[in-house]
């Protein structure tokens, strides 16, 4: 069984209060388990992305806590609106569960390719954006979703990082996945394996070191944090399975600037541009996110920093 | 002037009894035919005052409006406006704010005063907003939205008994979304739910009928699978009539209202232009003044029947 399923069973079994909506996706996003044993909290509400945000919302000024799920490009993707008006205006306890984010499972091509989650979530004032690279992270992250109450997001990587962190911190902060001292890539969600990769490639080749973290909490943003964190290295990589323009990278973009001297940022991202049907390890090579994109991005940033 | 009528009536031809009857009804028809006059004045001064609003349609629903907190319908309280128990009252089409913030100030939820502030800062807002003030249950002005959080509250709702009513609108019907939410209501059976669709042919651009047309909206509820009745919406017995009709059904329920926008206005009513502006200068004053009348021809027939009924 996929975590986040996992997790949103152990939580309907904790808490009555929890409600699932799915909008024909039980079997690929999980909630059909939580349907199975919970069906008098169970919605299937259809091919109706818009609808399933609607009724969650109005669920949840009723007292419940509503989770809802389907692929990103669907919802948010499709329903934004909704999520501002009927969700966060009226801060309802809705948790949004976007599934395949991102190049997701590459053939299905790129009206399933969602790179604009982040952008579309981290704009809607109380929403909380989370982001998790490791099923370690995915777990905790479910967790932390029902301790509070109010609207949240939670976009889940196709395959997610299998690394176990050097440091992890609470949710909010950089999990260092391994360390380093001359450069660090920071990246969210399951594509930070990419950086682990080519890292150690980069490090055999130049001799220099490289940190890799990955941040699974992107909203509230702890500026402060990622400058102390961060100011230490030489140059930043940011990488994220998202589109340039209001991502993660822009974020780090963000905290950097407010101080007059910080180290370069070098962003890996989507550069406006849309997915396509391929194999998945061609798509990641085709939009500039795979091992070899971080790696040639690592020898700039080294040639900037070292010439 | 004193109001009271010289005509007096030989009763003893026929049945006392039914004369009885019919007295009681045009009675309290009468009561409630007041109450709608009232609110209809109540928000066009208010509106007027604050130079924003929606008359056309918020004119249109002064009946529904009297019907649903003065006819003995709504479960609702200004002294709990949260207890738990509550009848839901949720309007989607949330710019009517004025003759919704008009019914709660004569239902005692919030005072006169405070309609001085609308759509003012800090102020009722132009556009509703949940427990702003008590008594209005959701956020609503993004047209369509407000149809899902009401199925998604009456779907949560229905193990408990509680009632959800709804208000939504013809031009409503063409945002996609309710139709989806329509579905959902019928899928789950919501019969805890009560849905008044007001169809008063106008829009922000000009007629539906022409801007875009929604089709029989009867017969797409019961297409649906709504319980649909079809009323007057300006009569006051005929909802009345449509809700008592509905309310033993096991499925969702429809209630259409045929209303006439900008109702009780002679130069408003069925004109578009009405929508989301509002007459200034004299034409203001001509328009409160056609409604300060009737609301005094109703005050005249109320005592009529009075001495009729002695």
């Amino acid at each position: 069984m996929a975590v986040f399923a996992e997790e949103l069973l152990e939580a309907g079994k904790k808490n009555p209060n929890i409600v699932a909506f799915s909008a024909d996706v039980k079997r690929s996003t999980g909630t059909g388990v939580f349907g199975d044993a919970f069906p008098d909290r169970y919605f299937e509400t259809g091919i109706c992305e818009q609808n399933m945000v609607g009724m969650a919302a109005g669920a949840a000024l009723e007292g419940k806590t509503a989770v809802v799920s389907t692929y990103a490009s669907f919802c948010p993707g499709r329903t934004w609106e909704q999520l501002r008006c009927s969700v966060c205006l009226q801060n309802a306890d809705v948790k949004v569960i976007g599934a395949h984010i991102g190049v997701g499972s590459g053939r299905d091509g790129a009206t399933h390719q969602c790179f604009e989650d982040i952008a579309l979530t981290s704009c809607l004032p109380n929403m909380r954006v989370y982001s998790p690279a490791t099923a370690d992270e995915v777990r905790r992250a479910a967790r932390e979703l029902f301790t509070f109450k109010g609207p949240a997001y939670l976009r889940l990587s196709a395959v997610s990082c299998s690394a176990v962190p050097v440091s992890a911190g609470p949710l909010s902060e950089l999990s260092m996945l391994k360390a380093g001292g001359d450069l660090a890539v920071v990246a969210t969600g399951g594509i930070v394996r990419s950086a682990l990769e080519a890292v150690l490639e980069f490090e055999a080749e130049t001799g220099k070191s490289a940190a890799v973290y990955d941040l699974a909490r992107l909203v509230p943003f702890d500026a402060e944090h990622i400058r102390r964190e961060l100011f230490g290295y030489k140059a930043v990589i940011s990488l994220e399975e998202h589109q340039l323009n209001g991502g993660f990278g822009s974020m780090i973009a963000s905290a950097f600037a407010e101080k007059g001297s910080h180290p370069p940022l070098f962003k890996i991202g989507v550069d406006g541009k849309f997915g396509l049907s391929a194999d998945p390890s061609d798509v990641y090579e085709r939009l500039g996110l795979s091992k070899n994109a971080v790696l040639s991005r690592l020898r700039e940033a080294e040639k900037a920093v070292y010439a | 002037m004193k109001e009271t009528s010289d005509v007096k009536l030989d009763w003893s031809p026929f049945s006392k009894g039914v004369a009885a009857e019919t007295l009681g009804f045009q009675a309290r028809k009468a009561c409630l035919s007041a109450k709608a006059a009232r609110l209809r004045t109540k928000a066009m001064e208010t509106m007027l005052a604050a130079d924003y609003g929606h008359p056309a349609s918020s004119l249109g629903l002064a009946e529904l409006f009297a019907v649903l907190y003065f006819g003995g319908v709504l479960n609702v309280s200004a002294a709990c406006p949260f207890a738990e128990g509550r009848d839901r009252m949720v309007v989607s089409n949330g710019h009517v704010s004025a003759i919704v913030y008009a019914t709660l100030a004569e239902a005692g939820f919030i005072s006169d005063d405070d309609l001085k502030t609308y759509a003012r800062t800090d102020g009722l807002p132009g556009h509703l907003t949940r427990f702003a003030p008590h008594g209005v249950e959701i956020s609503s002005g993004s047209l369509g939205q407000g149809v899902s959080v009401a199925v998604g509250m009456a779907a949560a709702l229905k193990p408990s008994g509680r009632r959800v009513f709804l208000l939504t609108s013809d031009g409503e019907q063409q945002e996609g979304q309710v139709w989806e939410a329509w579905q959902a209501a019928v899928k789950y059976g919501l019969s805890n739910l009560t849905v008044f669709i007001d169809c008063n042919g106008i829009q922000n651009s000009g007629r539906t009928a022409e801007v875009m047309p929604v089709g029989n909206a009867a017969k797409k509820f019961k297409a649906f699978g709504f319980r649909t009745v079809e009323c007057d919406g300006n009569d006051v017995a005929a909802i009345c009539d449509a809700f008592a009709l509905t309310a033993d059904a096991d499925a969702p329920k429809a209630i259409i209202l045929y209303t006439v926008p900008g109702k009780g206005v002679s130069f408003m009513e069925n004109d578009p232009a009405w929508h989301g502006d509002l007459p200034s200068g004299s034409r203001a004053e001509e328009a409160l003044r056609e409604l300060r009348n009737k609301e005094r021809e109703i005050k005249s027939w109320q005592s009529f029947l009075k001495e009729m009924a002695v």
